[in-house]
């Protein structure tokens, strides 16, 4: 049984990692909306996130000496090219990983996914591209749970689609099928913050989302009928709610709430979050939350418990060091825990390609028994253009 | 016209010296082109009752002659401290100098946008021998580790390996020598913390609950300063000392050898300063043994 409580664990790393940086709040960027156009992070960037991208985020130590920051920001178009015109965007995303299991034992084993290969178009129109049409299609591949909550087994499909109008800078409305807006949008889809409250790479839903940027405060409310992709009866409906405060010019704190049900279970998630920014690319990021599961028509309920540290030193320009310390009880009565540490290294030697390698070692804790530690490697790269 | 020259002469000696690290001279001759432009003393002692009165001066009053020359002298200084690598190596009276012959050119509206260049590359240089400082911190932090012990259960026909995942705390206090660059440590600090013994490997089953540990640590560390709040990222070595009695079992034959209690771990740390406090990560292998050893804290200036 022991060695059967790691399997789901396993099976969430065959997943693909989202575009998705809440760390750049040490880069002076505390709201996504600069760089995406999400408000709430993810999917493809804005002109400006690209430049960001080229200059303030990648290594300059592969340019030319000649070449000045503007000379490299105008490299960060689609295809390096400058747009020429305002309204039509487009992204190409490849993400591959190379993930060794179970390492330093008989079993190790080593694989090559391919996580990613999709296009992202957008259409932008009015004055501040207040209007915003987003879509991403291409292969992502199904997480192996996918058949079991009703979704189909496609390789080529969408993870995004939505109509975006910025009513005013202070307030949008966002229609269509996208993340649900709730805690930190870590790029780590295995996280056990994103895994538990189901805010993964596969939880995508069709709704409505009122995002709000005011005076310190930045917040979106969320209502959704689940994916329309799935069965019926395994759609989540219900609504999330996310708000953030900003302190002292340079942190964030704020918390999430999330209910959502099918015809088979509740679930009601909530935590608290914070981003600290320790300037020069250093952060701490945090998040504590609990999912309560409640199983309709039996007595299968549950209460989790999750947390979520994350840090990220950046020593010389485009290196981040990484550590990513995770907790997780699946059930608050029962004795054993799960901490899962990963020091790992993010590398963004050019723009547009990131390479980063992650090393996790998780250890279970029961006051009874003890376990061999397990570790992981994975090797990633991603490449916009 | 022979005075004239004899300044430009003096000052492009200055320099010269300056260049070659010859500071003491360069010093020397610098106080000397200030006693010589002490033979302007109706100017000079117009523009210091400005300085001291706050009051505007007719700058085209003065000499253009006179201007440069304060302006050469004002440069030459700049270019001598900048040479300097320590504090200690810039006098009270270099700093006084130069403060008052820019409060001049300020007062004589003399190539005002050159002197404020040379003015925050000068600050720019205070501020980088500032940073450059070495300075002893005292500190104290509670940290919760998880720590791994490892056993061998010995039985009439086999061994079986065995093993504790702990958790505890560790109280200490810290002393750091660093500046704002580089950050190097030594800490001393108890532990105390328990786990759950199980058998991981063999075919004899051992089990036993919450068995505690104690014992001490001590580690020396070296860390880069990777931001302008102080967050530090480093590398520490420890050697550490832990006693966990676990129990022999009754049955005739079997007996339990536990590992040494001294050990020794390298660990990667990250520290994150809220002004007096801080946070702190850290991760790594004990030296020669496959566990591992993680820590999260907080700690205080003391």
């Amino acid at each position: 049984m022991k060695k059967y409580i790691w399997l789901p664990l396993l099976m969430m790393f065959f997943s693909q990692f989202a575009q998705a940086y809440p760390q750049f709040i040490a880069h002076g960027y505390p709201s996504c909306t600069n760089c995406h156009f999400n408000p709430m992070g993810n999917g493809p960037l804005t002109d400006y996130g690209r430049s960001v991208g080229a200059d303030g985020i990648s290594s300059g130590a592969f340019y030319p000496k000649s070449w000045n920051e503007e000379k490299v920001a105008s490299l960060s178009g689609f295809l390096f090219r400058t747009p020429v015109q305002d309204h039509v965007r487009a992204q190409l995303n490849y993400r591959g990983l190379q993930m060794v299991s179970a390492l330093g034992t008989s079993t190790q084993k080593s694989t090559w996914i391919n996580m990613q290969a999709s296009g992202q178009l957008v259409l932008k129109f009015l004055k501040d591209d207040r209007l915003t049409v987003v879509g991403e299609f291409g292969y992502n591949p199904p997480s192996s749970q996918a058949k079991s909550v009703g979704q189909q087994n496609k390789y080529v499909r969408s993870r995004e689609h939505y109509v975006g109008y910025r009513i005013s800078p202070e307030i949008g409305v966002y229609a269509g099928f996208m993340d649900k807006a709730y805690g930190l949008r870590v790029s780590e889809h295995i996280a056990f913050s994103r895994f538990m409250p189901e805010v993964t790479q596969n939880d995508q839903t069709h709704g409505v989302m009122v995002h709000g940027l005011w005076n310190g405060w930045e917040g979106a409310v969320h209502g959704f009928v689940g994916s329309l992709y799935q069965e019926k009866e395994f759609r989540q409906k219900g609504g999330s709610l996310q708000v953030e405060r900003q302190l002292w010019n340079d942190h964030r704190v704020g918390g999430s709430f999330m209910y959502s049900k099918n015809d088979y279970v509740k679930l009601a998630s909530y935590a608290l979050h914070s981003r600290l920014s320790f300037n020069d690319g250093s952060a701490l990021l945090f998040e504590l939350g609990q999912t309560e599961k409640n199983s309709l028509g039996n007595k299968g309920d549950s209460v989790g418990r999750y947390g979520l540290l994350q840090t990220y030193s950046r020593p010389i320009r485009g290196l981040y060091f990484i550590g990513n310390i995770e907790y997780q009880k699946t059930d608050l009565s029962s004795s054993s825990s799960v901490v899962r540490w990963g020091p790992g290294i993010q590398y963004f030697p050019i723009q547009k390609l990131e390479l980063r390698a992650d090393l996790y070692n998780s250890r279970v804790f029961n006051s009874n028994a003890s376990t061999i530690d397990r570790w992981m490697l994975l090797l990633q790269t991603h490449l916009w253009l | 016209m022979k005075k004239r020259f004899h300044y430009s002469l003096l000052i492009l000696c200055s320099f010269a010296w300056c260049s070659a690290s010859a500071q003491p001279k360069a010093q020397n001759l610098n106080q000397l082109v200030i006693q010589f432009n002490q033979s302007y003393p109706k100017e000079l002692k117009k523009i210091k009752a400005a300085i001291r009165e706050g009051k505007v001066l007719k700058a085209e009053e003065f000499g253009e002659d006179y201007k440069k020359l304060i302006f050469d002298i004002y440069i030459g200084y700049n270019a001598k401290i900048a040479k300097t690598e320590s504090t200690e190596q810039v006098t009270k009276k270099d700093r006084d100098d130069v403060f008052f012959l820019k409060s001049a050119l300020e007062k004589l509206e003399y190539r005002e946008s050159e002197v404020d260049r040379a003015s925050e590359e000068l600050n720019a240089h205070y501020v980088y021998l500032e940073t450059k400082k070495y300075g002893f911190k005292k500190r104290a932090f509670l940290d919760f580790v998880s720590w791994q012990t490892e056993a061998t259960l010995s039985g009439p026909s086999s061994s079986t390996a065995l093993l504790a995942n702990n958790m505890g705390y560790q109280l200490g206090l810290g002393l750091t020598y660093e500046n704002s660059f580089w950050s190097f440590g030594a800490e001393l600090a108890g532990l105390y913390g328990y786990g759950g013994v199980s058998n991981i490997s063999g075919s004899s089953t051992y089990q036993q609950s919450s068995v505690p540990a104690y014992g001490g640590r001590l580690s020396v560390s070296g860390a880069r300063v990777v931001s302008s709040t102080g967050s530090l990222l480093g590398i520490k070595v420890a050697g550490l000392f832990l006693q966990q009695t676990l129990t022999t079992p009754s049955v005739a034959g079997y007996s339990i050898n536990q590992d040494r209690p001294l050990s020794f771990t390298a660990t990667l740390f990250t520290q994150w300063r809220f002004q007096n406090y801080y946070f702190e990560t850290e991760f790594g292998r004990y030296i020669a043994k496959p566990s591992t050893l993680w820590a999260l804290g907080l700690g205080m200036l003391i």
